[in-house]
């Protein structure tokens, strides 16, 4: 891994991408968002803070190429710079897997606070997918984090539990942004789905991105590919967009819904196109 | 076939519309997470605030909310409620309407032999209120001229 960074005098952002809920999206919003800047030539290191139970490295393709963790790298088993892994497919994307054989609470905050430290110097950004729940996998997640990405879904469970997730990073002083992900804009419009703005309403905080709900989300997983390489997908371009306003770009949040003119529904109920 | 031109020219049926019922009983929990009290003493201590403002306010008790709105790591707490007037001025409220009802007539009697202007009673407060002008303390004397009862009184003598 070459050490240079493009301005060495700056320290990377860390972004925690957390929910509290479980399956809401978190894992595939880290790789989407971190293959999305390596896109737009960031050099970005996603880390997974899932020990136990790890997953990015699946999402991104790169599961055969593990050496080594971010326990290792923590117990200084090895070198920082030998436990990264450089995707082929994006040359600025960095993956520092998670360990499969320990429990969350093999590391404590100091360690890999201290871990994350070193990584800072050379990246741009660095963003970590934190496990489930609220405990010390959590805690663990957010020590070194000075963003947040809160990912949600219009779900009542989801949204209670992003509640609770948001006042615990309010008093670690890491402000909090949404994520609303896996929307379809046809329930809201029926009046089953809570809309973002009933989202953005209830939890209190700015939204940083829509992603709709998207069959391509799992196709692409299922081919180890980050899902902002299909150019045709919906949810590839929600994520884009996010990067984008990550990097300080000011993109509008538009909320769009299904056109219902006569030839989409006969094309959908057909089956042609989406 | 009738079923696919159905599906095609009909709109999807609305379900039971569960977005309404969900935001309500999601309020209704974070409310409890984020202030840390259960359900009986929700209800307890709303009663309870009703009752102190009620000392010194005419409230309408539907209207009367309490917002629980997160603000970083704290909740604040936001009372909105419609307040009327104050409790013990409803006495003299009532004494003061008797008295212009009354120089209202005789200030009626008075201009279909003068021709003066009438009078103009307004309460800023009133104006604040939100129920209905009805109950509202804005009295406004219409102008003589435009007076119902001075126009039929007119219409009379002129017949």
């Amino acid at each position: 891994m070459s050490v240079s960074n493009s301005n060495k005098n700056k320290l990377a952002d860390i972004y925690v991408v957390t929910s509290g809920k479980g399956g809401v999206g978190k894992t595939t919003t880290t790789a989407s968002l971190g293959a999305a800047l390596a896109m737009k030539g960031k050099r970005t290191l996603v880390v997974d803070a899932d020990i136990g139970l790890r997953n990015l490295d699946v999402i991104l393709g790169l599961e055969s190429r593990v050496v080594f963790n971010v326990v290792d790298v923590a117990k200084k088993v090895c070198k920082p710079n030998q436990a990264t892994i450089k995707s082929k497919k994006s040359p600025n994307l960095y993956l520092l897997p998670a360990s499969q054989t320990d429990d969350k609470d093999v590391i404590t905050e100091e360690e890999i606070r201290t871990t994350l430290e070193w990584y800072r110097r050379e990246f741009d950004y660095i963003l970590i997918d934190s496990p489930a729940g609220i405990e010390q996998g959590f805690k663990n997640a957010c020590t070194a984090a000075n963003m947040a990405l809160v990912v949600t879904t219009p779900e009542i469970s989801a949204i209670r539990d992003a509640d609770r997730v948001i006042g615990l990073l309010s008093a670690r002083s890491i402000e909090p942004k949404l994520i609303v992900n896996r929307i379809d804009f046809s329930m809201v419009k029926r009046g089953d789905m809570l809309s973002v703005d009933d989202v953005e309403d209830i939890l209190g905080i700015e939204t940083i991105g829509i992603v709709e709900r998207d069959e391509s989300v799992i196709v692409s997983a299922n081919c180890g590919d980050p899902v902002v390489y299909n150019p045709k997908s919906k949810a590839g371009s929600a994520f884009m967009r996010i990067a984008s306003r990550i990097c300080g770009e000011n993109i509008p949040i538009a909320c769009k819904e299904k056109p219902k003119s006569f030839f989409e529904r006969l094309g959908r109920h057909l089956g042609l196109g989406q | 076939m009738f079923s696919v031109l159905k599906k095609l020219f009909l709109k999807k049926e609305a379900t039971v519309k569960s977005k309404a019922e969900a935001k309500s009983r999601l309020q209704f929990v974070l409310v409890q997470d984020r202030v840390g009290l259960c359900n009986e003493d929700l209800t307890n201590f709303r009663k309870e605030l009703l009752s102190v403002i009620e000392k010194y306010f005419i409230v309408n008790e539907r209207d009367f909310a309490i917002d629980y709105r997160r603000e970083g790591n704290s909740t604040r707490l936001s009372i909105n409620s419609p307040v009327v007037i104050r409790r013990d001025f409803k006495k003299d409220f009532n004494k003061v309407m008797k008295s212009q009802r009354r120089n209202r007539r005789n200030s009626y009697k008075k201009e279909e032999k003068t021709g003066t202007s009438g009078f103009i009673i307004k309460d800023e407060r009133a104006q604040e209120s939100l129920l209905p002008t009805a109950d509202s303390l804005i009295l406004e004397r219409r102008n003589s001229q435009t007076s119902p009862n001075f126009k039929r009184r007119n219409k009379k003598a002129a017949n």
